[in-house]
């Protein structure tokens, strides 16, 4: 792991259009400012692993039952309803 | 470039649950940023699930679909349009963060998860990250709201479970 250290007000450019900017660091907090294109997605750790790990579990699911009969045909999805 | 001038090539995709499955271009979904866990998901088509016997759910209000991938056919995600189920979900996403246009081409899905584990399966839902579709574009992202409040394993209402009969 790379390790920089940075003082309040200063950034870190991560390649051509991602910078961090360390707003305000205390004891046991830093607050960050993330400045990224709309295309990437910026998430905290602990809630990706978590969507992650939910993903994995989804695509596990013991479905015997549903897939049963299945067709395959396209399908147009439907609007929300109001 | 433009798909419209494009020639209709179909792909044949060897699926676990399906078999077989044929899917023209124009029936594919992009999937251009993968999904959590499983980020060489590129392509996917959406099949429509659930046989007369699957269980209670309306069709007309709680579509089930299979998030097929087409490039691994061991991979398929069961989903669910979420509004008529979770009448006061409401999601708010900036279209231009997925490249939309125009919000009439957006639709929303959402995985499921089935546990067998218990004596009657459980059925859950992922409100947190749901699926965005373009319709239009054909390309989809999951993305994940900002709003804790919405669960990651929010439960089916149980009336209308699968196998309950």
């Amino acid at each position: 792991m790379l390790v920089l250290t940075r003082r309040n007000g200063q950034s870190i450019r991560i390649g051509d259009d991602i910078v961090l900017t360390i707003l305000e660091s205390g004891r046991d907090q830093v607050r960050i400012g993330i400045r990224a294109p709309r295309s990437v997605a910026v998430h905290r750790e602990e809630v990706y692993e978590e969507i992650l790990l939910a993903n994995r579990s989804a695509a596990n699911s013991d479905d015997g039952v549903m897939s049963n009969g299945t067709q395959h045909f396209v399908i147009d999805l439907p609007a929300r309803q109001h | 470039m433009s798909s419209d001038t494009a020639q209709v090539e179909s792909r044949q995709v060897v699926t676990k649950r399906f078999g077989m499955v044929t899917v023209s271009e124009d029936e594919q979904f992009a999937v251009p940023r993968g999904i959590p866990g499983f980020s060489t998901m590129r392509h996917a088509v959406l099949l429509a699930a659930g046989s007369p016997d699957a269980g209670r759910l309306n069709p007309d209000e709680h579509s089930l679909f299979w998030l097929q991938d087409l490039d691994d056919g061991d991979l398929a995600f069961l989903c669910v349009v979420p509004w008529g189920l979770f009448r006061d979900y409401d999601l708010e996403i900036d279209e231009e963060d997925f490249g939309i246009d125009d919000s009439v081409d957006v639709r929303v899905l959402n995985l499921v998860t089935v546990d067998r584990s218990g004596a009657e399966p459980a059925l859950t839902v992922n409100l947190r990250a749901p699926v965005i579709v373009d319709v239009r574009r054909r390309q989809l992202f999951q993305t994940i709201l900002p709003d804790a409040k919405w669960p990651i394993n929010a439960e089916l209402p149980s009336a209308l479970c699968f196998g309950a009969d």
